[in-house]
């Protein structure tokens, strides 16, 4: 809500959750989505992820209509299902909700069962995801859905399903005591797990592709088998291919997801998503998984501390590593008095807007303003601390942490806290705009540049491409004013000389 | 050749004989060579063939003006987006969303429509409703959000979109709205939309926000009659409304009223006084040419901007049913000037263009006409045609100006158009944003024609954007490449 305006929101900070649904469920192997409810979500919600990854994006909508709202939206979702599975053949489908389900009260399990009783002997793993868009962000709705596919794929103990030649074994849905195909497919291009090693899960909010990518070699180069949930990075980042599919079948596969129940440990990089919301939770008291919540790997510290976390899980610390951590804290060195002048608003999801607010105090930039849409009281005190320590160093009176916020309320203490620089999504043009001040974009969403796919944020190189723009920022700044300010304030005509 | 990754689908051969059949017989698997792979299923539902035409020899009559077919993941969004669309473009309007977040959050500033002078059109407020509001209702908190706009920034006019859940929980937003023009008094219009995504299609949007438009002007009816006309269904995307009305005032045709683009509170209640409307976007405005004629007694005519032929016959027309043989005369001689001077750029890029094939799937029927007379004029045949909300008579004269193979289509979906741009071999789609990267990976060019876009189309100078926009994306060298690797 606004500051100006209390009743309203301006501008808003934030998307509805399905949107973060559908994006999770995009990290699944050969998932479709349906969000169930009117025609205009999926359509909205295309349009958003198809200008920020450049790639085809396709949800379906139950397409409820005017009947189906007074009378229940069953007949719809059940044909929505089976047209969506003639047209694209998926593996999986997760079926969200939206404002308008959840208000009619649609029991969107019942109808998924019934589907299943319709049509025996169906291959498909139907996922239901609660994500009525009153009910919280995207972030929480990307949660839901990672959460939703845990919980509802039938795990599988260590060493039973692995047969060692590339197949899967059967999944038992024991929900529906439906058969999950037993298919023989190579090994996807995810994380990979031997039976005789132990794995760890890793759980990511909404991470860039790129980041994604990064991420799994990273993990690969301490020498871990891990299982990474979801995984974006192929099917919202593809390749040209001679043949156009028509479904994404990159992502973590439920096979995979099955044996998240087996892992020695689960890394969730969130610091704010609550225990009933939280995979890392259900698979720990589901399961016994013991977890951790880690920051997002950004900055010396969030790296120090996910580095940490994969040594005792085994994991190798390579010299390269460590030359990667010099080099890192070389370019600290090198760009910390541009990065001092520095005053930033930081907008974004929560364990963004946390990790990136971490990264500037590490280096001086003052986060005058650190905002999310989302509403999240931890928010406040988990960075408060800290950036009063970076602002006392040069005396800035204040900054403003605030949850539930939206755009107008930025762009206020943007002017009122003399903020220079904007680090968030590209909704945040238009303040930048109007005040003349640049712009790093590295959140979704990313409307007016291409790229969205690939922006990297996270690790030493991740932290350092965000750190490099800042401090350019911030030397373009002084380059392209100095000498007209200097001039206007010390020049002063020669005495004598002729006016 | 290096090897690269390759995702590609081949077909097993076990069979199954339920109704999802296709889903056993379908299993993904991930090669990593570039071996020939099966080609992708089908893409046309049962229940769509209906609103796809292939060929003259069936006949070109299709179904359309229907709900989009569930699961279909058709390309149109909702009856809120329709009504969004038409009225944004209002400058000084207060846009109010009532409902949670995302339908603001997802329309909030995505269209070009320009303004020579309010922004506020361009913010987003929303009543953000939560899930107490939802179980308590949220017309105090609009009532609420209303009196406080109202107080801090004296607006003249405010839209209130009822989304989804509004009419779910019972907020009567009719209510709130009356009340608040009661309270305020002052002129203040506040005027309520109705329009739940699940009410219809986009279309019934259109029609809310014409109905929404007249409410507006109703109590301005008694004024007396000018010279001069309103442009209708113009949404000044790219300054294109701004074109138009150069190219008439010139002629000496005064433009009283733009509804919607580049509109203000102010300017817009001086539409009922007009000669003459003329009507540009057919689809979301011939409602309200036809209840500004049975209200204010205003006759209309449909003009279309697009290409040369389109510009030069609206441009008479205009000027012929004003009746003034000077304004007729003007008319005449700056088309056939206008039409000169663009023929020597045509024929510049035509070498270069004739023979390409396109696919066009635009909103409206009446753009995708004036789209495929302007790809004859290049020489570019039209394989492909589809509208989000054509009607019944404009797929027919759809249907007489494309060849006996062209494939025209309602409402379709990204299968479809996958299928029928590989089939038809388009070179180029023109269309909108969701459908760029489906053209993209399909190795087809693209050029957008949808409301984000920033280079204007329409009139003369449309014209030359509209050449270069083909020509860069057709002809670029990246092609080569990607068509390379894609053997």
């Amino acid at each position: 809500m606004s500051d100006n305006l209390v009743n309203l929101n301006v501008n808003p900070c934030k998307m509805c959750m399905p949107m973060g649904a559908v994006t999770a469920l995009y990290g699944i192997r050969g998932c479709m989505s349906i969000l169930h409810g009117s025609q205009g979500c999926a359509t909205y919600m295309r349009r958003h992820l198809a200008t920020h990854f450049n790639e085809p994006i396709d949800i379906a909508s139950s397409a409820l209509t005017e009947q189906g709202t007074v009378f229940g939206g069953e007949a719809n979702l059940l044909k929505g299902l089976s047209n969506l599975i003639e047209l694209y053949h998926p593996e999986v489908i997760g079926v969200c909700t939206t404002c308008l389900a959840e208000t009619i009260g649609e029991d969107t399990r019942a109808i998924i069962n019934k589907f299943y009783e319709q049509n025996p002997g169906l291959a498909v793993k139907i996922i239901d995801v609660s994500s009525p868009g009153y009910g919280g962000t995207q972030n929480e709705g990307f949660f839901a859905a990672v959460r939703a596919v845990i919980e509802q794929v039938e795990p599988v103990e260590l060493g039973q399903g692995h047969k060692g030649d590339g197949s899967f074994c059967v999944l038992e849905d024991a929900e529906n005591s439906k058969i999950i195909e037993n298919t023989k497919r190579t090994v996807p291009l995810v994380s990979s797990v031997s039976p005789d090693k132990g794995w760890i899960n890793i759980i990511t909010p909404m991470i860039s592709p790129a980041d994604t990518r990064w991420l799994k070699g990273f993990l690969r180069e301490l020498g871990l088998d891990f299982i990474l949930m979801p995984d974006l990075s192929d099917n919202l980042d593809g390749v040209t291919v001679k043949t156009y599919q028509r479904l994404k079948i990159g992502g973590t596969p439920l096979s995979e997801v099955a044996r998240m129940a087996g892992a020695q440990l689960t890394v969730e990089f969130s610091e704010y998503t609550k225990p009933g919301e939280s995979p890392a939770v259900f698979l720990n008291q589901a399961h016994g998984v013991p977890y951790v919540q880690l920051p997002l790997p950004m900055g010396i510290r969030g790296m120090d501390a996910f580095i940490e976390a994969l040594q005792e899980q085994g994991g190798l610390v390579s010299d390269e590593l460590l030359r990667a951590r010099g080099r890192y804290l070389d370019a600290m060195v090198d760009g910390h008095k541009y990065c001092a002048r520095a005053r930033a608003a930081v907008f974004g999801e929560p364990d963004f807007v946390t990790a990136t607010v971490r990264l500037c105090c590490e280096n001086g930039i003052v986060p005058v303003i650190a905002a999310t849409g989302s509403v999240c009281a931890d928010l406040k005190p988990s960075i408060e601390a800290e950036i009063a320590a970076c602002a006392d160093i040069s005396f800035a009176e204040k900054a403003e942490i605030r949850d539930d916020c939206d755009f107008d309320t930025i762009e206020k203490y943007c002017q009122e806290l003399g903020a220079n620089l904007m680090i968030g999504s590209s909704e945040g043009r238009r303040i930048a705009r109007r005040l003349g001040i640049p712009l790093i974009r590295c959140a979704f969403p990313i409307h007016d540049h291409v790229g969205g796919q690939r922006v990297r944020t996270l690790g030493f190189d991740g932290s350092l491409n965000i750190l490099d723009q800042v401090a350019n920022a911030m030397l373009d700044k002084t380059s392209a004013s100095f000498r007209t300010e200097l001039y206007q304030k010390f020049y002063k005509d020669e005495v004598g000389a002729a006016s | 050749m290096e090897t690269s990754v390759d995702f590609t689908e081949a077909p097993t051969t076990s069979g199954a004989s339920s109704v999802i059949a296709p889903v056993i017989t379908h299993v993904a698997e991930v090669t990593l060579t570039h071996e020939a792979s099966a080609p992708s299923s089908p893409g046309i539902l049962q229940e769509r063939s209906g609103s796809i035409s292939c060929s003259k020899k069936k006949g070109r009559s299709i179904e359309c003006e229907k709900e989009s077919v569930s699961g279909a993941v058709s390309q149109r969004a909702c009856v809120y987006c329709g009504a969004r669309v038409v009225l944004n473009p209002i400058t000084d309007a207060y846009h109010i969303v009532h409902g949670p977040i995302g339908c603001a959050s997802y329309t909030w500033d995505i269209r070009g429509s320009l303004t020579s002078d309010s922004e506020i059109y361009r913010n987003s407020f929303s009543t953000d409703l939560r899930e107490t509001d939802i179980v308590f209702g949220g017309a105090e908190k609009l009532t609420k959000a209303i009196d406080e706009l109202v107080e801090k920034a004296a607006p003249k006019l405010i839209f209130v979109y009822a989304t989804c859940i509004v009419g779910v929980i019972g907020d009567d937003v009719e209510a709130v709205c009356r009340m608040a023009e009661h309270k305020h008094g002052g002129g203040l219009r506040v005027i309520p939309v109705k329009a739940p995504g699940f009410s219809g299609t986009k279309t019934q949007g259109y029609k809310l926000a014409c109905d929404a438009i007249m409410e507006l002007l109703l109590p301005h009816r008694e004024q007396p009659q000018q010279f001069g006309i309103n442009i209708l269904g113009d949404y000044n995307l790219a300054g294109e409304m701004w074109i138009i009305k150069g190219y008439l005032e010139d002629l000496g045709i005064p433009v009283l009223s733009t509804i919607t683009g580049d509109a203000s509170h102010d300017k817009l209640i001086r539409a009922p006084g007009a000669l003459l409307n003329i009507v540009q976007c057919a689809g979301s405005s011939s409602y309200l040419a036809n209840r500004m004629e049975e209200e204010f007694g205003i006759p209309h005519i449909k003009v279309s901007f697009f290409g040369v032929e389109d510009t030069s016959a609206s441009i008479l027309r205009v000027a012929e049913a004003l009746g003034d043989p000077d304004i007729f005369a003007r008319a005449r001689a700056f088309v056939v000037r206008r039409s000169a001077e663009a023929r020597p750029f045509i024929e510049q890029y035509r070498p270069k263009l004739a023979g390409k094939r396109a696919a066009i799937f635009v909103g409206g029927g009446f753009k995708a006409i004036s789209l495929i007379r302007q790809f004859n004029e290049l020489g570019i045949k039209t394989v492909v045609v589809g509208t989000q909300t054509g009607k019944q008579d404009e797929y027919e004269l759809i249907g007489e100006l494309v060849d006996a193979d062209t494939v025209i289509l309602d409402d379709a979906n990204p299968a479809e158009l996958e299928q029928f741009m590989l089939e038809k071999q388009a070179d180029i789609l023109v269309g909108g944003v969701k459908e760029r990267p489906l053209a993209y990976k399909l190795g087809v060019a693209f050029c957008d024609h949808n409301h984000e876009r920033k280079h204007p189309l329409a009139g003369f100078e449309g014209i030359e954007s509209f050449i270069r926009e083909i020509n860069l994306s057709i002809n670029s060298p990246v092609w080569q490449f990607v068509r390379g690797d894609r053997g």
